[in-house]
């Protein structure tokens, strides 16, 4: 557990690095990046077998574009990619990497 | 083939209206069964006359993929590749709506060579602005038939009965493929993408609907006020709705119990019938009334597509406590009976947090334990205005609410299991839930409750009978009768483990009743204080609550002194005297689980009413 949380947060601290260079490294901001009401295209779907499956299951294809809703304060997100609608943990939203539209 | 019924199982997503055309195909005739190993329930029915084939269906728990992420949709899995009882044909039940992203579970049925056909649900919703549906281009690409069903007029089931019959049974079984390798989700995906194009022409008017009506349901503030607010209204509702329907069902046992003892007249065989039996069936089924209103307000809030927003909601906040969102019906079922809750606890998908809101359940204030806390209540606020009986009563709710919320606390700080729970809600667009199926479906779930913990309890209801009953069963003075008994003797023998929470050996003996079911303490206080050939509760309970008043210790002690009836009450908050639970947390973790559960939740209820007593003074 500790050492997910120690990964995640290096996560972040990427995404901090790209946006502090004005969005021109895009291509590696995750989906919790994202503000209210922002679309993005899919680039790639992270994470151990069973929540990068079930994320692609769900259908987060590459390729697909998404919008960022609304983030729920304490619980995560909730996006629609598609025609459908999705709440996604924090930990799950940054197995998506995004780039935006 | 034809000494045998064909079987065929509906398969798909949680929300893909799997359930509404296994209504549609088998009507009311339907029945919960049991997969072989496993206590999750598939309904099960017969394909209606009307349709004039003989088929049995099958509903399954929905699942995203043929590759499992939780044990429920592994359950699904099993059904499908069992080779002793194998399927017939699968249906493979598509929300028309959501068919593009679909396309990839179309492609693993296809690759395990499983008999199938597609049922495209919801297609009124998908011709609201879709008027042109491509069906022979679409069927070409996928490969597959594909039959579109109208989700409110259920028209198209013809046709699907008419495709399950033409499917051939193949002469080699289905086989599980052996992996789904990222290029074949690729390809998959592409085709997914050609699906969309073909499809999908455009935003649906319901889509729209839905994102506006999210805009208020999942807002921060907003959104938390509507959700106290209906679960207030459904938590309420299993009180005052269903209490008048628990009073019939308990006039009807009473009344058939007493007819049937004077028709039989005395001795032994008619006790057994009268004060027995019928005793331990009305046990079981007072309480069916308000779990079929639980389960009617929970599928109704499921069908609707609330249920999913309001997991999202509190996730976060049960996260900071070691449960998750799922977590969420599985409680507020416990304030009926820790029974469905307990089997509502399935579709956890993190070990961890199955475990502990499985712990935490049985602190959910069970109706059981209403007449308990009436009786307590009334003799603590006797002479004292109602409004404060009402906020006591209220108090000892919050108190297991409380109890529980540290306890998930503490368990998950000590529990260490690697988790591979995951979050990832689909949000349903919001529809209006057709009341036939909320029906039939609570109905269902109802009649599983009835049959999977009836027994349990009205095995342990006959056990606690014979208990108090024997060995001096001639006996016509029933205080004496239960003094002498088995479970009087018991009570007397171990009245010194009573005694440091305030207890003689007649509380005792309640307690131990009230292992069979919590209510049970009311009734066998009422016997061991001689508070007899009283007609109605009310009455019962005065005559209880003055008996009460007098009983003494040996020594002229008052027995029930405002300490005593305080750590009574915290031990009916915390204690687990509920052996059906017990039966039941076997099944649904391990034995090793269920004792530590039963011993645990007592040993702490014991020690807490001690120093109740001890503080508050005798």
């Amino acid at each position: 557990m500790k050492f997910k949380s120690f990964s995640f947060s290096i996560l972040n601290n990427d995404c901090l690095a790209s946006n502090s260079t004005n969005g021109s490294l895009a291509d590696n901001m995750r989906l919790y990046d994202l503000v209210s009401g922002q679309n993005a295209l899919i680039v790639r779907v992270h994470g151990d077998n069973v929540r990068h499956e079930r994320l692609r299951d769900l259908g987060f294809r590459p390729g697909q574009k998404l919008t960022m809703l609304r983030k729920i304060p304490y619980s995560g997100f909730v996006v629609e990619v598609g025609q459908g609608f999705y709440a996604l943990r924090s930990d799950e939203a940054g197995l998506i990497e995004v780039s935006p539209l | 083939m034809n000494s045998k019924l064909n079987k065929v199982v509906l398969i798909g997503t949680p929300n893909s209206g799997k359930t509404t055309l296994f209504n549609w195909l088998t009507g009311s005739q339907q029945k919960a069964v049991n997969y072989p190993g496993s206590t999750v329930d598939f309904a099960s029915g017969e394909l209606l006359q009307v349709y004039g084939e003989k088929l049995e269906i099958f509903d399954s728990p929905g699942i995203y993929s043929l590759y499992p992420k939780t044990t429920e949709e592994e359950i699904t899995i099993k059904l499908l590749f069992d080779k002793e009882n194998e399927v017939d044909v699968v249906v493979a039940v598509i929300d028309s709506t959501q068919l593009p992203r679909q396309v990839h579970l179309i492609e693993q049925l296809k690759a395990s060579r499983i008999q199938f056909v597609v049922a495209l649900t919801m297609h009124d919703l998908y011709l609201q602005n879709n008027l042109k549906f491509n069906h022979a281009e679409l069927e070409k690409l996928l490969g597959v038939r594909i039959v579109p069903i109208n989700g409110i007029l259920g028209a198209g089931t013809k046709e699907l009965v008419a495709a399950i019959q033409d499917i051939k049974k193949s002469t080699g079984s289905a086989l599980m493929p052996k992996s789904w390798s990222e290029s074949d989700r690729v390809k998959a995906e592409a085709l997914s993408a050609q699906v969309e194009r073909l499809h999908i022409h455009g935003e649906l008017p319901i889509q729209t609907i839905t994102r506006k009506i999210d805009r208020f349901l999942l807002h921060p503030t907003f959104g938390l006020f509507v959700f106290i607010a209906i679960m207030t209204l459904l938590f309420s509702s299993i009180f005052w709705l269903a209490a008048p329907f628990m009073d019939y069902v308990d006039e009807f046992f009473g009344f058939l119990s007493e007819k049937s003892g004077v028709i039989l007249g005395d001795g032994l065989f008619s006790q057994l019938i009268s004060e027995g039996l019928i005793a331990s069936v009305g046990a079981v089924l007072v309480f069916v009334p308000q779990i079929f209103i639980l389960f009617l307000g929970i599928t109704a809030l499921e069908d609707s597509g609330y249920l999913a927003r309001s997991a999202t909601l509190i996730d976060g906040i049960l996260r900071k406590i070691g449960l998750e969102g799922k977590s969420f019906v599985p409680l507020v079922s416990g304030f009926a009976c820790a029974i469905p809750a307990m089997m509502a606890a399935r579709n956890i998908s993190s070990a961890k947090s199955k475990l502990i809101t499985l712990f935490i359940i049985p602190f959910m204030t069970c109706s059981a334990r209403l007449p308990v806390y009436a009786l307590l209540i009334s003799f603590l606020f006797f002479d004292k205005p109602a409004w404060q009986a009402g906020l006591f009563l209220t108090g000892l709710y919050l108190a297991g609410l409380i109890i529980g919320a540290i306890t998930s606390f503490i368990l998950s700080k000590m529990i260490t299991i690697s988790d591979q729970g995951f979050f990832m809600m689909e949000l349903p667009y919001f529809r209006a839930p057709k009341i036939k199926n909320v029906f039939l479906s609570s109905m269902r779930r109802t009649k599983s409750y009835v049959f999977r913990s009836g027994p349990a309890i009205f095995t342990f209801a006959l056990l606690i009978w014979v208990l108090t009953t024997f060995p001096n069963y001639k006996l016509t003075d029933v205080a004496e009768r239960l003094e002498t008994s088995y479970a009087g003797r018991m009570g007397k023998v171990i009245e010194p483990v009573f005694e440091p929470m305030g207890a003689d050996w007649r509380v005792g003996v309640g307690l131990i009743s009230a292992f069979a079911a919590r209510e049970i303490f009311v009734s066998s206080l009422a016997i061991v204080f001689h508070v007899t050939d009283i007609e109605d509760e009310e009455g019962v309970r005065a005559s209880l609550l003055s008996q009460m008043r007098t009983a003494t210790w040996p020594d002229g002690r008052p027995v029930f002194t405002f300490g005593s009836v305080m750590a009574l009450c915290v031990f009916f908050v915390i204690a687990l005297q509920c052996l059906s639970t017990t039966g039941l947390a076997m099944r649904e973790h391990s034995k090793t689980f269920a004792m530590v559960q039963l011993v645990s939740m007592n040993l702490v209820a014991y020690i807490l009413a001690i120093l109740t007593y001890n503080v508050l003074g005798p």
